[in-house]
């Protein structure tokens, strides 16, 4: 996926910055607590690498380990007061169904700007400090 | 919570079925109720007095009403909350009648518990339920009635007697709308103009109405009592300075058919629908430039000339051909026609000849014309460089702008690539010698054989008295090709063997002559080279050799063909390898075959060498003609003018080269291609923007911005009758060969008039200019632009319309294909004493009253069939019984049928009408018709059945009326989408409620009136109009309105500003707003309520009023 | 009218004899005016079903659909507009997708997945709306009570 405007414009701050697969981080690392996910979708528009997107499909598990005065959490009771069994497995959404979509995070091409965390009203997304001496050669800003 | 519980018996209805008693003792069991009371109808005085005392008494603050439908009296029940100021939300529902005693009357121990649960559930919400708040919206007093009909003028009179503003938008240009077009009305027989003309008179007298017509509602936004809507007006080219003298429709020579008089006979381009419009001014029908004059690269109006030829006034046609283009005569003969190739009429049959009739009326008003000399009014001079057709038109440009202009040219004479590129049998030098000539006549000075670099620099004029210099040197040799041989005696190279030809200089061929190249200075070659061969007596021995193929050559396909009857020899797909000479003379040509290849960038497919295929070709002359190049001798003291890849370096917009001052055009600094016509193109531009520098103002583009042009839909053209285009006159191929002679012959007057009535008048307005000459007011103004207008409005009256049904659709009814088959509305024209045939009735094949008429019914209408509607059309019965009786009035000894489907006449005096009509002698068929087919005399056989004698009939007719059904118009169309209004069947207007709120729309502050609701006769329409214009009347006078309390809103400290519920909400109701921080925002005047984005909203901030979560599950869980 | 009426009065058996509890979201606009024909024309309904009045089907979410489950119902339905006749544009759409995540959230957890439904109807359709009511009990009739932990 071709970087967003806003992906670019972090780039031109940013001399020598490149997506994570090919010079490790240029900031922090992303780290999800998907119990914590609401299904706003403000991480994956904030996101400008393209790393993180809503996606098609939906684990029913979500519901259960959300908080339970959340309104997932609400559901994750319902489910659970008549469920047979545990949930087998992610669910495909459709197309109209806003808020029960599992986010995609794809760590290869997160570049560590934050964007998600910073977005996230929940803390679901979490932007941890990288090292120093962790950080890609090429980042000079 | 303090909770009263009411229950209904509703006479019986719930009584009879549930204990109440029992039901009662249950209810009091609830946690928060207080009190319990019942009664026979609970809705009535004697109920409310009950809840009036209890609320009182035992002071609750929830009510909950069991009793019937929430959708029945849940309003009521409402109301008394909001009256005793506990809140319309206050009140919960329990439906103990359709939900429960109505459908389980065989089983009333479960519907008890069942009343039991629904009590319970009601009083579980109630706990739940708060007050609502609601905001005020103040009204603005005034309305927008769009549709300048019957019913638009009279829901406007009406307001404006209510002291209310109007704004009364019309999309055509006057207002009146169909009843306009009536003769007469049922069932009283009154002149429906006689009705209509004091109506359209007093609305536009009245200072309250605002009438804007040709113009359309573009978006209607903002909540009711404040709408905002952005209208467009369209351009109505005539000003209020129009007199109505009709002197500009004589001029026009523009003849279209009528859509006022529904096609029974034409208008002109410029018009006025009938003699009492409002507003009273024409208005002209410009749809853009025509695609002829869009792809003529001087911008001539094409349709404008064809259309005064057709009309055969020659002197203005030359005038108008004539007026960006100095050489009409020879761009005539010689253009390479884009127009004609744009031309619409070829995707009918053939393009029209424009060229040849602009070469006819060129030559035949041309040498008459006097002109003369323009006064110098500026100081400044001009120097042009150059006298081929881009520096002369420059200069001729110039002069009549008011400068001196001088024109410096290398060569003895004048004309360019005109005089010494074009041989005499296409161009005869005379032709070309006549305008010249009317350019000097205006003033241009002439220095022939001066020498730019050489006898004179531009620097040099610059620095002596001239302000500007236009450089159009053009392309003076033949570009340098590598071949072996090229220096051999008899080789020629085609720019400098023309010139000398051209020149008058001795030229002279050998027995055989082969040119290369495929382009028009190849062909000129070759059949000058011809014509070289025949007038020294020899035979003709030309070959012409060419890389690709016939459909790649550039030459024009017309020329060529001439050529080849000329004995031209054509060897295609071979590239010449080497000129073979013997003693330093050409003996021949050796070539190599070649095979098409993928195309290149000009989109032409590339020639591929066949290996090893070599073949000879024997010759003592080859001409090379491949390609033109620059001579760069005026490059000498010209400072800062460049040349790259053969062209002057130069500004496309402007012109203007590297040096300030100095321009340049035509061939040697081509903006499109090297034809005469961008030449001149290009010497009109470069004039233009020579004035604009030496007047010191900015200079800009001045190309003229590219608008869309106007083409007659796939549709129209496919109705048009193929023919084909007049041919042109050739010499004979003997006389010709021989001589010098024109090889093309004009047009006689004859021709030229029939040929130019082929036009379809693709822009309508030909921007002839004809009728600006016409206008004794000074009242038409050609450049006036569409205009955007926005008004705020407290309500809106939708007032749009219907059409008639298009009776095409009925294929074998051939409407549209037998002239003698009319539609009802066509026949209240024939009828009109304003119509075309000034109220006599003529069929329109031979203009004879016609003897035999039949009238068909349900066109269209009561019609199951994908062709048809489902619906009735409501007036067409008596529509038909009208023009019958009319007819039998003025011509007793006509024969009328009509064939019904049923003869449906409710309304006041109809059925009399319809009675009295029947006894004038009309007769009146049940039946359906087959088929109509034509006989040779235009005359009509209708095959129909009598549904009533079982008979199945066929009869001749001289007429046909098909009373055609009613449709929804396109305006109501549109409409309909601007102001998201829901459409129903045939596209009419959906009503809120079809009994209770028959002219409201679904949304509020917005009334629809007329045709545009459905079918319906003048005085329903006229009823309608009043009853939504009081509508508007009582709206606007409440001062304001309250928000709706069932709406979205969105608690600030849940929302997380995802956005989700601004994308889900269908009314745009909801808004992210906040920068950096958003949070949803819900415009309480938009929003309707449908609760999508609080069930959508991932964090729970959005709730729907009334509608909570909390509330629906407390219902639920019960 | 009257006797299919009454043929139909009688609740088919369960087998474990027990009545069902069915809750339904009807929508203002449609559903609900079809259900207050039906009521006028006195037509016989089983007495299992417990409506809910809703603006709109849009208003209708996952978690109302299964907590009317987890609280008691044995079976949920929705009826709305027919599609394309939304009062609102595009409520009805709204509510068929979120039916449809339900039920495949069902499904997930081994729940049958007809235990929650849509129908859609125009306000006039009095015999669609019987039609479906009757379709949803003996839908839900057929299957065992749902077991609740």
């Amino acid at each position: 996926m071709p970087l967003t405007a806003r992906g670019e414009a972090i780039f031109e701050r940013l001399p020598g910055a490149a997506p994570r697969e090919s010079t490790g981080a240029i900031g922090c690392q992303i780290v999800r607590h998907e119990e914590l996910c609401i299904g706003c979708g403000r991480c994956a528009s904030a996101c400008p690498s393209g790393a993180t997107l809503k996606g098609d499909m939906f684990d029913p598990m979500q519901l259960y380990s959300a908080p339970p005065d959340s309104r997932r959490g609400a559901i994750g009771t319902a489910l659970r007061a008549i469920a047979r069994h545990q949930p087998s497995g992610s669910i495909a959404v459709p197309e109209r169904v806003s808020a029960f979509r599992t986010i995609v995070f794809d760590a290869s091409r997160c570049i560590g700007c934050g964007a998600c965390a910073r977005a996230c009203p929940t803390g679901a997304a979490e932007a941890l400090p990288v090292p120093a001496e962790e950080i890609g050669a090429g980042v000079s800003g | 919570m303090r909770c009263g519980v009411f229950l209904c018996e509703c006479g019986g209805n719930i009584s009879g079925v549930l204990d109440l008693d029992s039901l009662a003792d249950s209810a009091r069991t609830h946690d928060g109720v207080v009190s319990i009371s019942r009664n026979q109808f609970m809705c009535g005085t004697e109920g409310r007095r009950m809840i009036e005392q209890a609320v009182e008494e035992r002071g609750l603050d929830r009510i909950v009403i069991g009793a019937c439908s929430r959708r029945f009296q849940g309003p009521t029940f409402e109301r008394i909350a909001r009256e005793l100021r506990l809140g319309e939300n206050a009140v919960a529902f329990g439906n103990l009648r359709e939900g429960c005693s109505f459908i389980h009357r065989d089983e009333p121990a479960k519907a008890q518990l069942k009343a039991e649960k629904i009590v319970s559930a009601a009083v579980a919400r109630a706990r739940f339920q708060s007050d609502l708040p609601r905001g005020r919206t103040f009204l603005h007093r005034s309305a927008l009635v769009v549709g300048g009909g019957i019913a638009g003028i009279t829901a406007a009179e009406e307001l404006s007697g209510a002291g209310i503003d109007v704004h009364l938008v019309e999309r055509e240009q006057s207002l009146g709308g169909y009843m306009a077009r009536l003769s007469k009305t049922f069932p009283t027989e009154d002149c429906a103009m006689c009705s209509l003309a004091p109506q359209l008179t007093g609305a536009a007298l009245d200072p309250r109405i605002h009438i804007r017509t040709l113009t359309d509602v573009t978006e209607i936004s903002g909540p009711p009592g404040e709408f905002r809507v952005k209208l467009r007006q369209r351009p109505r080219f005539v000003s209020e300075a129009c007199v109505g003298c009709d002197d500009c429709t004589a001029a026009c020579p523009v003849s279209v058919s009528s859509e006022f008089e529904l096609g029974v006979t034409k208008r002109k381009a410029i018009s006025r629908p009938f003699a009492n419009a409002v507003p009273s001014l024409y208005a002209i029908d410009k749809r853009g430039p025509a695609p002829c004059k869009s792809a003529c690269p001087a911008g001539t109006s094409a349709q404008g000339y064809v259309a005064l030829v057709a009309e055969g006034r020659f002197d203005e046609a030359y005038r108008v051909a004539s007026g960006p283009n100095p050489f009409p005569s020879v761009c005539g003969r010689i253009c390479t026609h884009p127009c004609e190739r744009a031309c619409a009429r070829g995707e009918v049959d053939e393009p029209v000849a424009i060229a040849a009739l602009k070469r006819f009326v060129a030559d035949h008003v041309g040498p008459e014309t006097v002109i003369e000399k323009v006064p110098v009014i500026h100081s400044e001079k001009v120097a042009i460089i150059g006298a081929g057709p881009a520096g002369l038109t420059c200069a001729r440009d110039l002069a009549k702008l008011g400068y001196r202009t001088t024109v410096f040219e290398a060569l003895p004479v004048a004309g360019g690539m005109l005089k010494t590129g074009i041989p005499d049998y296409r161009l005869p030098k005379d032709v070309l010698e006549r305008e010249i000539d009317q350019i000097t006549a205006l003033g241009v000075e002439l220095k022939l054989g001066q020498r730019a670099g050489k006898d004179f620099t531009v620097d040099g004029l610059l620095e002596n008295g001239y302000g500007a210099a236009f450089l159009a040197v053009g392309l003076q040799k033949s570009s340098e090709v590598e071949i072996t041989g090229a220096e051999l005696e008899g080789t020629e190279r085609a720019v400098e063997f023309l010139r000398r030809l051209n020149l008058g200089k001795s030229v002279s061929v050998g027995d055989r002559v082969v040119v290369i190249g495929g382009g028009d200075v190849a062909l000129d070659a070759a059949r000058s080279a011809i014509r070289l061969q025949q007038t020294s007596g020899r035979e003709p021995n030309v070959t012409l050799v060419y890389r690709r193929t016939r459909a790649e050559m550039p030459a024009l396909g017309e020329e060529d063909e001439q050529a080849i009857e000329e004995g031209l020899k054509v060897e295609f797909l071979v590239a010449p390898l080497e000129i073979v000479g013997k003693k330093g003379r050409v003996s021949a040509l050796k070539l190599q075959r070649c095979k098409l290849g993928e195309p290149d960038s000009s989109g032409r497919r590339r020639p591929v060498p066949i290996e090893g295929d070599v073949t000879e070709i024997e010759a003592d002359t080859v001409v090379l003609a491949i390609g033109q190049d620059i001579v760069c001798d005026f490059l000498e003291g010209c400072e800062d003018v460049s040349v790259e890849k053969g062209q002057i370096r130069i500004d496309r917009d402007t012109l203007m080269t590297g040096k300030s001052g100095v321009f340049a055009g035509g061939d040697a600094a081509a903006t499109g291609g090297w034809t005469a016509i961008e030449a001149i193109a290009a010497g009109t531009r470069a004039a233009h923007s020579i004035h604009n520098y030496l007047r010191g103002e900015k200079l800009f583009e001045v190309w003229p911005a590219k608008a869309a042009e106007a083409r007659p839909s796939a549709e129209e053209l496919a109705r048009r009758e193929v023919g084909q285009r007049i041919p042109a006159v050739l010499l004979d191929r003997s006389d010709r060969c021989a001589s010098w002679a024109e090889v093309v012959g004009g047009y006689s007057e004859e021709e030229a008039i029939a040929e130019a009535s082929r036009c379809l008048a693709c822009a309508v307005c030909s921007e002839c200019e004809a009728c600006v000459r016409a206008c004794p007011a000074g009242a038409i103004e050609l450049d006036q632009q569409e205009e955007t207008e926005e008004l705020a409005v407290g309500a809106i009256i939708v007032a749009t319309g219907h059409k008639e049904f298009d009776a095409r659709r009925k294929i074998p009814l051939g409407f549209g294909r037998f002239s003698n088959v009319v539609t009802q509305s066509q026949l209240a024209r024939l009828l009109a004493p304003s119509g075309p045939t000034a109220g006599e009735l003529e069929r329109p094949s031979d203009g004879a009253v016609p003897k035999k008429i039949f009238m068909l019914q349900c066109v269209g209408s009561r019609d199951c069939t994908s062709s048809g509607n489902e619906h009735c059309s409501a007036i067409c019965c008596l529509f038909a019984t009208l023009h019958a009786s009319l007819i039998k009035q003025h011509y007793p000894d006509v024969d009328i049928t009509i064939g019904y489907t049923d003869l449906r006449a409710p309304g006041k005096s109809h059925e009399e009408y319809y009675r009295l009509v029947q006894e004038r002698g009309v007769r009146y068929v049940r039946g359906r018709v087959g088929e109509v087919m034509e006989e040779a005399d235009k005359s009509l056989r209708v095959r129909f059945e009598d549904t009533v004698t079982k008979r199945k009939n066929e009869e001749l007719f001289d007429l046909v009326v098909l009373s055609a059904g009613l449709e929804a118009s396109a305006g109501t169309t549109e409409i309909a989408h601007v102001a998201g209004l829901q459409q129903g069947s045939a596209g009419f207007i959906k009503e809120y409620h079809p009994k209770l709120k028959p002219v409201d729309t679904q949304r509020a502050g917005i009334f629809v009136a007329g045709t545009a609701q459905g079918p319906k006769n003048i005085p329903d329409t006229i009823a309608q109009a009043k009853a939504a214009a009081a509508r508007v009347v009582s709206m606007l006078s409440a001062g304001f309105v309250l928000t709706p309390a069932q709406v979205a809103s969105s608690n600030l400290e849940q929302c997380i500003g995802c956005g989700i519920c601004e994308s889900v909400c269908p009314q745009g109701a909801v808004k992210l707003s906040g920068g950096d921080n958003p949070h949803s925002v819900v415009d309480a005047n938009s929003c309707r309520g449908c609760g999508i984005c609080a069930a959508e909203c991932p964090s729970g901030a959005m709730t729907l009023g009334g509608y909570s979560d909390e509330e629906i599950l407390a219902e639920v869980m019960v | 009218m009257t006797s299919t009426a009454a043929e139909n009065t009688r609740a088919p058996e369960t087998e474990d004899g027990a009545e069902r509890k069915i809750v339904a979201f009807f929508c203002r606009e449609c559903a609900y005016a079809a259900a207050d024909a039906t009521g006028n024309a006195r037509v016989s309904l089983p007495t299992t079903i417990r409506s809910v009045l809703v603006p709109c089907t849009g208003r209708v979410s996952p978690l109302h659909l299964l907590k009317a489950l987890a609280d008691g119902a044995d079976g949920v339905y929705v009826a709305g507009c027919l599609e394309g006749q939304c009062h609102y544009r595009e409520g009805n759409l709204h509510a068929l997708d979120r039916i449809e995540f339900s039920r495949a959230l069902l499904e997930s957890v081994g729940v049958e997945p007809e235990r929650v439904q849509m129908f859609t109807m125009s306000a006039a359709d009095s015999p669609k709306f019987v039609a479906a009511a009757r379709k949803m009990h003996e839908t839900i009739s057929a299957l065992p009570p749902l077991k609740r932990k």
